[in-house]
């Protein structure tokens, strides 16, 4: 058995040990908002908070490489982190998701810039969300990020 | 006999012919019984919804539910489709719920799509039958940016009708005349005694009345709903993770299955060996099909690892496989060939124009690509008894209904939430796969999600083109004619291979030059014709479909007549376009809105600018770039302006306008699909890249103010990107890009 500790709660998986956190997630612990898009860390729609500081792709992490880590899920986010919650209503503000497969994980990727980064810039933004969306959803995601960190500025986009 | 259009007709496959020939043999008395309008009341059962017609339920609290055949893929037709129903409905739009029907009414029939004429146009005895002939064919879908069209005038009749039912059930009851209540907010009121009841405590009473006509619908200026920015109604979901795709789908004892295929397109498997695979953790079964093999385990993971170890004899006929090198010359010596190829537009005389003028000419060539939708594809079943059950977010649940006919069953059709469209969801490959691996495990769900490999290499992809452009230059520098000459695969033909009894399409595919054949451009002398390349490579529709090809040829070459011309790109365009009321407009707002001041004069910097009309629309587009020395390009600003007709929902339109042109960016940057030895080389997104975060400017979008009705607004944006980005390259640097995408030139994002 191998213990996690996901969204503030301790479970055991039955899972070998080498198994890819992302299929844990959404296979044993229903935990469906992560998202499988390409499995080979390159897309981030699996894109999980660890440790309430670092985004990273669960496809890439083993369940032994997490088991003393806090992992925070899409649905755990905005209990665990305050800004997750702000992140959230400027989604909705800015009318953000498409189709919405890639959110959960730019939503997560953005959690951790901003509890690095509180007022980031346009730069750190381009940095630290290297996530696809295929709907290009990018221009709203930036300004939404913005609007979070209290650092929009009116500038054209899609106001025309 | 109704003339049904191509896209329409592939869609039905099957289906489309058996009930064609189905309701000519029974005539008239059948066809006479299909409600097309769906506007009946369905007498109340007790503590369910009330439906007041096939598009409106109204639940106990007072809420709505509107029933939308069409596929939420991330357009927001679901919130658009609301708020036709909300603006004569009179209900706030947050008390309205959607979901698409699982029973497939012939009401729901996509009338657009098949008959490619708006419901509103459709007033004549051919129409009578051929809206019929459409909706016994259960004909429903969500492509060629229709659902709009198509529901526009239905939806807000259904609402109007429906609230003249809650109307004379609330005067009933308060005693008064129907004329002397109003619907407000989702009650109805009678203004002199105050008294108000919700359309909850008056729904099962309004089902009981007999619709009375179609009440006139509010004019425009009277809208409150239509026409205004409103939140999409999913979005909340979409944010928190509860939103339910396909695979989020958990119904209990879910299995988990991958599908393993031969890697050439023209391959076949010889043989299987399954111990190894059937011996892993967790794998319930492992089935040989006729030319895939499907593991079936308790997990997504168990089910890879598994597919790792089947053993596998690939075979075929031992020759070297084709690569998209040795097509696209194929395509290139079929535009230069002396065969006239299939015309589709033939005014004046081009050959005597050319001969007698200036002329230029040149090539252009575009690769295949994938749709690479976020979520690879995917399906949940069940085999329940005599019964498929499908979950999937499928484009249309008629591949469902031919899924479970394939393997002996009936269909119930779930439609959900999808993950990315564009397209791809037309197809039924998975569905088919999804059928035949829960058949061989009945009453257990199987879960089919291809791995990104399988999506990107397995296709089918928007087909490679080249294209040959002559054009006779006349005395004041504008073409006098145009000679086009595309090769390509038709995406009808591959679409019909794949999904139909019988293949229709080949050169003759109006698909192969849609946007070139029916070219806006006020040209005396034209010339289009078209050729079918044949290959084993699977093509089908891709977001914008022949025009994301056509605008690229078109728009390019026109830019270089301009610069040959020295005249500025637009005002040239604008010229060309005089007669074209609709086209001047767009163009002088792009103009303004861009505030155009030609291309500039290179020195790396530079802007290009394309119009395209599709869909039903119109747009225009100008993008600003920066291009280094070591050919980084920076896209700085892309300007669109679109004219759809009247738009619903404006800030959605934004949306897809932005999505649509980040789309192309991508494509035109960096997108192609490489085959060699008869299968797809690239693999993941690390080589068939997308445009990041870092690389897609703001992106500032106007919608031009129309009371025409609307046009189509998913794939609109998508062509012109093509040609204004390689119109601004070539503004900036001085080289001409006919062959996308630009990385194989040497460019890439800064």
């Amino acid at each position: 058995m191998v213990e996690l500790k996901v969204n503030g709660a301790t479970v055991s998986v039955a899972d070998d040990p080498s198994t890819p956190l992302l299929w844990v997630l959404r296979d044993r612990l229903n935990l469906t908002g992560t998202k499988y898009g390409c499995g080979a860390g390159l897309c981030g729609a699996c894109t999980v908070l660890i440790d309430k500081t670092r985004a990273e792709p669960s496809c890439q992490l083993r369940l032994e490489d997490v088991t003393g880590s806090e992992i925070t899920t899409i649905e755990g986010l905005a209990a665990a982190v305050g800004v997750a919650a702000l992140l959230q209503q400027a989604w909705i503000a800015e009318q953000v998701p498409q189709c919405g497969y890639c959110q959960s994980g730019m939503i997560a990727a953005a959690t951790a810039l901003l509890i690095a980064s509180p007022h980031p810039s346009d730069g750190e933004i381009d940095d630290a969300i290297t996530n696809i969306c295929r709907c290009g959803t990018y221009p709203r995601i930036r300004r939404a990020i913005h609007r979070a960190a209290g650092t929009l500025v009116e500038k054209g986009a899609s106001n025309g | 006999m109704a003339r049904i259009s191509r896209r329409g007709l592939l869609i039905g496959g099957a289906i489309t012919a058996g009930a064609a020939m189905t309701g000519l043999a029974v005539g008239f008395g059948y066809l006479s019984t299909i409600d097309v309008e769906g506007l009946r009341p369905v007498p109340p059962q007790d503590d369910q919804p009330v439906r007041l017609n096939a598009w409106i339920e109204v639940l106990k609290d007072g809420r709505v539910r509107v029933a939308a055949p069409h596929t939420e893929l991330g357009q927001g037709i679901h919130t658009g489709l609301a708020m036709l129903v909300a603006e004569e409905l009179e209900i706030p739009l947050e008390r309205i719920t959607v979901e698409h029907p699982v029973k497939p009414l012939p009401v729901y029939a996509n009338f657009v799509l098949a008959l490619e004429k708006r419901p509103e146009e459709m007033t004549g005895a051919f129409d009578w039958v051929g809206r019929r002939l459409i909706g016994a064919m259960q004909l429903i879908a969500t492509g060629g940016s229709t659902a709009t069209i198509r529901n526009y005038v239905p939806l807000r009749q259904a609402g109007a009708v429906a609230r003249n039912l809650l109307e004379r059930a609330g005067a009933a009851e308060f005693g008064v005349k129907p004329s002397e209540v109003k619907a407000v907010a989702g009650e109805i009121v009678d203004p002199r005694s105050g008294r108000r009841l919700g359309y909850g405590a008056l729904a099962a009473a309004a089902a009981l009345l007999e619709p009375q006509g179609i009440p006139s619908l509010k004019p425009r200026t009277q809208w409150a709903v239509i026409g205004r920015d409103a939140p999409r109604l999913d979005i909340p979901a979409k944010v928190d993770g509860s939103a339910r795709f396909a695979v989020d789908h958990r119904p209990a004892g879910l299995l988990h299955a991958m599908v393993v295929r031969p890697p050439r397109f023209d391959g076949t498997i010889e043989s299987v060996d399954k111990t190894a695979a059937e011996a892993m953790p967790g794998v319930v079964k492992v089935l040989a099909m006729d030319n895939e093999v499907g593991v079936i385990a308790e997990t997504s993971w168990q089910a890879m690892q598994a597919a790792e170890r089947l053993a596998i004899r690939f075979g075929g006929d031992g020759k070297p496989g084709i690569s998209s090198t040795e097509i696209l010359a194929a395509m290139r010596a079929a535009v230069n060939d002396r065969q006239p190829g299939h015309v589709f537009s033939d005014r004046g005389d081009v050959d005597i124009a050319l001969a007698d003028d200036a002329s230029f000419e040149a090539t252009y060539e575009t690769p295949y690509l994938a749709h690479a939708t976020l979520e690879p594809q995917s399906a949940v079943a069940i085999a329940d008894g005599e019964t498929i059950k499908f979950w999937s977010g499928a484009q249309s649940p008629m591949p469902m209904m031919q899924a479970a006919r394939a393997v002996g069953r009936a269909a119930e059709t779930h439609v959900t939430l999808a993950g990315g469209g564009f397209g791809r969801r037309i197809e039924g490959a998975v569905l088919q796969q999804a059928a035949r691996l829960a058949a061989s495990v009945p009453g257990r769900p199987v879960m089919v999600a291809w791995r990104r490999e399988d999506d990107l290499r397995w296709g089918p992809f928007r087909p490679a083109a080249v294209a040959r452009l002559r054009a006779a230059i006349g005395p004041n520098a504008m073409p006098r004619a145009l000679k086009a000459v595309v090769a390509t695969q038709s995406v009808a033909l591959g679409y019909s291979s794949r999904n139909m009894p019988f293949a229709i399409g080949g050169a003759r595919d109006k698909g192969n030059v849609e946007g070139l054949a029916d070219l806006a451009y006020d040209i005396p002398n034209i010339l289009v014709a078209a050729k079918h390349v044949d290959t084993p490579v699977p093509v089908g529709f891709w977001r914008s479909v022949g025009h994301s090809n056509t605008a690229f040829f078109v728009e390019s070459f026109i830019d270089e007549l301009a610069h040959r011309a020295k005249r500025d790109p637009l005002r040239y365009r604008m010229d060309l376009l005089s007669k074209d009321a609709r086209l001047s407009h767009l163009c002088r707002t792009l103009s303004e809105a861009a505030q155009w001041s030609g291309p500039g004069s290179g020195s790396g910097r530079g802007r290009g600018v394309a119009i395209h009309a599709s869909f039903r629309s119109y747009v225009g587009q100008v993008v600003d770039v920066a291009v280094s020395a070591e050919k980084a390009i920076k896209v700085e600003r892309i300007v669109a302006v679109i004219d759809c007709g009247q738009a619903i929902n404006p800030q959605q339109v934004r949306a897809q306008l932005e999505g649509a042109i980040v789309f192309a960016l991508s494509a035109a940057m960096m997108g192609e699909i490489t085959i060699e030895n008869g299968a797809v080389t690239n693999s993941n997104f690390h080589d068939y890249p997308m445009a990041l975060m870092k690389d897609v400017p703001a992106i500032e979008t106007v919608i031009i103010d129309s009371a025409e009705p609307p046009g189509g607004v998913g794939e609109p944006g998508t062509p012109p990107l093509f040609p204004a980005l390689a119109n601004a390259l070539f503004a900036a640097t001085a080289e001409r890009v006919r062959t996308m995408p630009l990385s194989r030139h040497g460019y890439r994002f800064a």
